[in-house]
């Protein structure tokens, strides 16, 4: 390191450092945090640095002297401006802290002023603007939300499917009109998005109704006394079953069902065959 | 003759034939003995402690002529003082009196003078305006020479110009320098916003917002050393009285300390929460901060390395000056003018709504400047409202009570009383100092001067 390149630097380094420094660092001897920016090399001052390092009281006067007798002018004078001409002096004569100094700081009544330290860099945690913290909530897990009830979740936004359905007839309208291939591809993409989500809602709304028949079937049985009717699961299969058909027949796509119900079995049943691979 | 009477008075009550030798010798006694070359002879005996007593009484007679010698010389400098003052031929023994108590309460930091109530009307037609084209835009800070020859002024074009103020004219500009004048052409780039000059006017401090100190000597106007260091825009500027120590508050929280015997820096002082937006000091070695919007005010005690934290205002502090050792004023953005006690941590005295309500916006003007005749009661504040009103404060410093108002037009950037308590100062301008939330096109960026007469009590 030239030391053109040093004399250059200094200023910028000292504050770089001291930018650092304020950073949310802990509260350290402010001489510490002085030494720390300067310029000149590490084995020019070990006993001053120890001693800022180690916070050892008992420094022996003459070997900071002739430390910094061994010191360029230049380098004393660097070494004053940045730590100030006060503890400059004080370093120079060995006298660590003025008698003068108050370290104790009780006031005669609490209608008095205040008193703290002038040398501190501690950030007072009574700030002046209060920003109120922001306390966010997870409703999983959350007591106050209570338990999830699946069915009053349902009801209770169901409202959100009727507007689906009107956003599908809306963005159909767009799809006509729209010309970009980028957005048709979006747009496209979300009405195939919303008609499955209402093809699912659909679906849902006629397993509860399923439910909610069997449900007073049996209340009907208990009350008129007789014993209470649970569908096995063999039935309910059954029992859709035969829905299902009704419903194709209706719609005419019984055939078109029927057939590809046969290919598909046979395909699954093809796997049990013996095969001619060997 | 004079040698025998006391010799006798003495001699009455020694016992006879005692030895003289384990008495010992004052100090001023071993002086004279050393200075003078011949050594009297003594001889044991009686004659011997009498030698001794009369020379040690002489000793203290010169002592105490000398400290009469020096107290009579103090005394007929006062004379020729109060002479000079009154054009008077017999000088009253109670008025010497008088200016002896005040000048050692002055020195302890403890005097008092009850002198707002004399002070007239303000007659308009005194009333002086400062022009020129090296400050066209608004006044941002003022401050006037310790013997009230001269005045010094800045602005928001980066200029600073030396009035005198005896023909009030102007005598010298220090212009604003950017990136094409030479680098040995010494000036502001930014903003000025704090001046202040020793109290015995051999430095001038400015202050800009690009993180300079710049020091200037004011008889000639010439630079004399800019102190780097601040790492925000410096706000405010003042000098301990009687000494060569700067302190300089800045928008960087911290107020910084700076010797101008060596032109060296001293030390900060941490602790603001917000940037410091004025500061002040008297003869001790503390100085006073406004802290902006953390409300609070903090006296740093240097010495000791601690300061007093006082609370009070709602909104920004804007600024704040001592009116004595014990007691001092602030103004802020919430209109409020407030007195303060060191031995309070809210104000003594508040005032709400100093000058009024602003019609446009329902909320009180901010008062943007205070000044504090020092040692006295009267207060002057200014603000945007037209008036720069006059207060007196009354019972103790706990009560404020408006005294006089003098109408100016536009925004009192900067008020400061002379040392001799004759004039008046304030600094105009068309917006704020700090910035442009309103612009008065009808008012002038000038420098208004205001003669205040004192009744004459006989």
């Amino acid at each position: 390191m030239s030391k053109k390149w040093q004399v250059k630097n200094i200023v910028e380094e000292a504050s770089d450092i001291e930018e650092t420094e304020e950073e949310g660092k802990n509260e350290e001897s402010s001489e510490e945090d002085e030494l720390s920016g300067l310029d000149i090399p590490e084995t020019k001052l070990p006993v001053l640095r120890s001693i800022h390092n180690e916070r050892n009281e008992d420094a022996d006067k003459l070997a900071i002297r002739e430390e910094l007798s061994a010191l360029t002018f230049e380098e004393l004078q660097k070494l004053k401006q940045k730590i100030g001409s006060k503890k400059f002096n004080q370093t120079l004569t060995g006298v660590k802290k003025k008698p003068q100094v108050k370290t104790d700081f009780k006031r005669a009544n609490p209608n008095r002023p205040r008193e703290i330290s002038s040398k501190s860099r501690k950030i007072e945690t009574k700030v002046a603007v209060q920003v109120p913290k922001v306390f966010r909530s997870d409703p999983r897990f959350d007591n106050l939300c209570g338990e999830f009830r699946e069915r009053s979740f349902y009801r209770n936004y169901d409202f959100v499917n009727k507007m689906k359905e009107d956003e599908v007839k809306k963005l159909k309208e767009e799809l006509r009109e729209e010309t970009q291939p980028r957005r048709i591809e979006k747009i496209k993409y979300l009405i195939q998005r919303m008609e499955n989500q209402i093809r699912a809602v659909k679906k849902r709304k006629l397993e509860e109704e399923k439910q909610e028949e069997e449900k007073r079937i049996t209340i009907e049985a208990l009350k008129e006394g007789k014993s209470p009717y649970f569908a096995t699961k063999w039935a309910r299969k059954e029992r859709d079953l035969k829905e299902k058909f009704e419903t194709l027949k209706e719609e005419g796509r019984l055939n078109q069902y029927m057939a590809k119900k046969r290919k598909h079995n046979a395909q699954r049943d093809r796997r049990h065959m013996p095969s001619d691979h060997y | 003759m004079s040698f025998f009477i006391r010799k006798n008075q003495r001699g009455a009550k020694r016992s006879n034939g005692a030895a003289v030798t384990g008495r010992p010798k004052t100090y001023k006694e071993k002086k004279r003995l050393a200075h003078d070359d011949e050594i009297s002879s003594h001889s044991e005996g009686e004659n011997d402690d009498s030698r001794v007593y009369t020379e040690s009484e002489e000793d203290e007679e010169t002592v105490q002529e000398k400290r009469l010698r020096l107290t009579k010389e103090y005394i007929q400098e006062i004379e020729n003082q109060e002479r000079m003052r009154r054009e008077e031929q017999d000088i009253d023994k109670s008025v010497i009196a008088h200016r002896l108590k005040e000048d050692l309460l002055e020195q302890s930091g403890r005097l008092r003078r009850t002198v707002a109530d004399s002070y007239e009307k303000i007659d308009e037609a005194l009333i002086r305006h400062l022009h020129c084209k090296d400050h066209k835009q608004p006044i941002t800070c003022l401050t006037i020479s310790p013997d009230c020859q001269s005045l010094f002024t800045a602005s928001k074009d980066c200029t600073i110009v030396k009035w005198c103020l005896v023909d009030f004219k102007k005598s010298a500009v220090i212009k604003r320098v950017d990136k094409k004048t030479s680098s040995e052409v010494k000036g502001h780039k930014s903003v000025v916003q704090s001046l202040s000059i020793s109290s015995d006017g051999k430095f001038l401090a400015s202050g800009d917002l690009d993180n300079q100190i710049h020091i200037w000597d004011p008889i000639t106007m010439k630079w004399m050393h800019t102190f780097r260091g601040h790492r925000a825009g410096i706000t405010g500027l003042v000098f301990r009285r009687g000494t060569h120590t700067l302190y300089s508050a800045s928008m960087d929280r911290t107020v910084k300390i700076w010797n101008l015997d060596e032109m060296s820096y001293v030390e900060t002082l941490l602790g603001h929460q917000d940037a410091i937006t004025s500061i002040d000091a008297l003869n001790k070695e503390r100085a006073i901060t406004a802290g902006g919007r953390d409300n609070s005010l903090r006296v740093w005690k240097i010495p000791e390395e601690s300061q007093l934290i006082f609370n009070g205002h709602q909104g920004s502090i804007d600024c704040v000056r001592l009116i004595n050792e014990d007691h001092f004023v602030s103004c802020g953005d919430d209109g409020m003018l407030s007195l303060w006690g060191s031995q309070k941590k809210k104000p003594l005295c508040s005032v709400a709504g100093a000058h009024g309500m602003d019609a446009s916006n329902n909320q009180a003007f901010w008062i943007s400047s205070v000044a504090a005749l020092t040692n006295t009661d009267l207060i002057a504040s200014g603000s945007q409202d037209g008036f720069i009103r006059l207060w007196k404060c009354g019972d103790n410093f706990r009560t404020l009570t408006p005294l006089l108002s003098v109408p100016i037009c536009g925004f009192v950037n900067s008020l400061a009383f002379s040392s001799d308590g004759k004039m008046l100062i304030a600094g105009l301008g068309q917006e704020h100092r700090l910035g442009r939330w309103w612009r008065n096109g009808s008012a002038k960026n000038e420098i208004v001067i205001i003669p205040l007469k004192q009744r004459e009590t006989s």
